[in-house]
């Protein structure tokens, strides 16, 4: 039981006389009638015919746009989705350490500038020449435990 | 131009002779909500010899410059340099690029950068763009979709391609004959930009007779005599406007073969080099390759830039929030109104 049904049980049996019965109900009338002037206040403009149109169509207007720019993001986002690629920052900088290095390794044969007796090579077919070979020549160097004294494991140092 | 016209596809060599000499170089901008642009520049090298002036992209001293060394698990050692600067605009960028004086000096460099209220979102476009060497023939125009793809692919993306599960079937029925149908389509761009040199002067000199109607029609011969005759320079100019012709006006020819020379070369001597572009808010749009970290990534290449304009774009959102409480608000208000409104009846 809470303390509402207790209130009015107590009420109840002890029967209380209202003496300005009328002043009571007019008080009771008067707040109720507030609430409602402020309810019409606040939404007076739907009982203006134009008011209610313009605000009704602004909303739908604004809904759609919504929709629409939802819509088309969803679009962008899917399209978006087919140019992702597994690569990053650290990768391409890795390229660039492995390119530069195969490079020297072409400039560093005194054959490589004599154009006489030249063939064409894709660069892609080239680099990838050189980076077998240089697989190789590491795995070579690994097996006849020769590797070299000094290396270290990918160090990073600051001149 | 002394010889034979064929020069031109001496200019193949450029798209597989290896380029070496200078240092491997990425850009990467941070571009902001208010336009303003960090760029950083990572130059990487087998030695500690970094000529700024000859750098792919414009850097100078006034750069904060530091330099790193490392040494790969097989002992390789490489140097790595690296230059930042924050710029206020995309405005000083091309004030930057106006006074670039390195390797890629020929390139018509621009920044661009936008920002659009959409009410429920801000968006934020930024552009890179690199103007078109000759007025040849658009990579869009001769390539389908799965090619453009590949021929637009930064060299690192290709090598992982050829590495994955599909490579056989990439290397096979895409990359090579893709590489034959970019040799045709130089060969055709160069064509068409000489039948347009040679149009557009006849326009501007009504003395010259010469019927440009017939050489349009003949673009496909020129073409055909680039990639593949050994003809004559006079044969093939007599064949395609009139005996005669080419003794005639044999100073314009030359001018107008060397005015394309000169703008091929600038395509030519192009060192290539990779774009990442870091961008505010959510990523929703881009003509790059966005990698694991939402970075949009390009490659500026001597072969993208040959005929048609080179546009790295990329677009991005931001939510407004307080459009999205007030709207909220709003629609509430309504829907409220016109609820009790039905009540009340």
């Amino acid at each position: 039981m809470n303390g509402l049904d207790k209130l009015i049980r107590q009420l109840r049996m002890h029967m209380p006389e209202i003496h300005e019965r009328d002043l009571l109900k007019e008080s009771i009338m008067h707040k109720i009638s507030n609430k409602n002037r402020k309810l019409d206040y606040v939404f007076g403009w739907t009982e203006i015919a134009w008011l209610r149109r313009s605000l009704s169509i602004a909303a739908i207007l604004i809904t759609g746009l919504f929709v629409g720019q939802q819509l088309f993001l969803i679009r962008s986002i899917n399209k978006l989705e087919e140019r992702m690629v597994s690569f990053n920052t650290d990768k391409i900088l890795e390229f660039h350490r492995e390119n530069v290095i195969a490079n020297q390794v072409i400039m560093q044969d005194p054959e490589a500038s004599i154009l006489a007796d030249s063939i064409k090579i894709s660069t892609d077919d080239l680099l990838k020449l050189m980076r077998e070979y240089r697989e190789l020549q590491d795995k070579y160097d690994q097996i006849m435990g020769s590797k070299k004294k000094g290396i270290k494991n990918h160090t990073v140092q600051k001149l | 131009m002394k010889g034979k016209i064929i020069i031109m596809l001496l200019g193949f060599a450029m798209f597989i002779t290896y380029s070496c000499g200078r240092p491997d170089a990425l850009v990467i901008n941070i571009v902001r909500q208010d336009g303003s642009v960090s760029r950083k520049i990572i130059l990487t090298y087998s030695k500690n010899e970094f000529d700024l002036d000859d750098c792919q992209v414009p850097v100078d001293s006034t750069w904060n410059i530091t330099r790193e060394s490392d040494i790969s698990e097989k002992g390789d050692t490489t140097y790595t340099l690296t230059a930042i600067k924050d710029f206020n605009s995309v405005q000083e960028l091309n004030l930057m690029y106006d006074s670039c004086r390195g390797a890629n000096e020929g390139l018509t460099r621009r920044a661009d950068f936008k920002r659009k209220f959409r009410w429920f979102n801000t968006h934020y476009y930024f552009n890179e763009h690199v103007g078109r060497a000759i007025e040849g023939i658009s990579p869009q125009e001769f390539f389908n979709a799965e090619e453009l793809n590949y021929f637009y692919m930064p060299e690192k993306l290709v090598e992982l391609e050829k590495e994955g599960p599909d490579s056989s079937y990439i290397t096979e029925t895409i990359l090579q004959p893709l590489e034959e149908k970019t040799e045709q389509w130089i060969g055709r761009s160069l064509a068409r930009a000489f039948v347009n040199k040679i149009i557009d002067t006849v326009s501007a000199n009504p003395e010259i007779k010469i019927d440009t109607g017939r050489i349009r029609l003949r673009e496909d011969e020129i073409a055909a005599s680039i990639l593949f005759d050994e003809m004559e320079e006079q044969q093939l100019i007599d064949s395609l406007i009139g005996a005669g012709l080419y003794e005639a006006h044999s100073a314009l020819n030359d001018t107008l073969i060397s005015q394309i020379e000169d703008e091929f070369s600038i395509a030519l001597n192009t060192d290539s080099y990779l774009i990442q572009t870091v961008m505010p808010g959510e990523l929703v749009a881009t003509n790059g390759y966005v990698d694991e970290d939402d970075n949009v990534v390009w490659e500026v290449k001597g072969e993208v830039i040959l005929s048609a304009d080179y546009n790295m774009w990329a677009e991005s959102k931001e939510r407004n929030t307080w459009a999205w409480i007030v709207t909220g608000l709003f629609l509430l208000f309504v829907i409220l109104g016109l609820i009790i409104r039905v009540l009340k009846r």
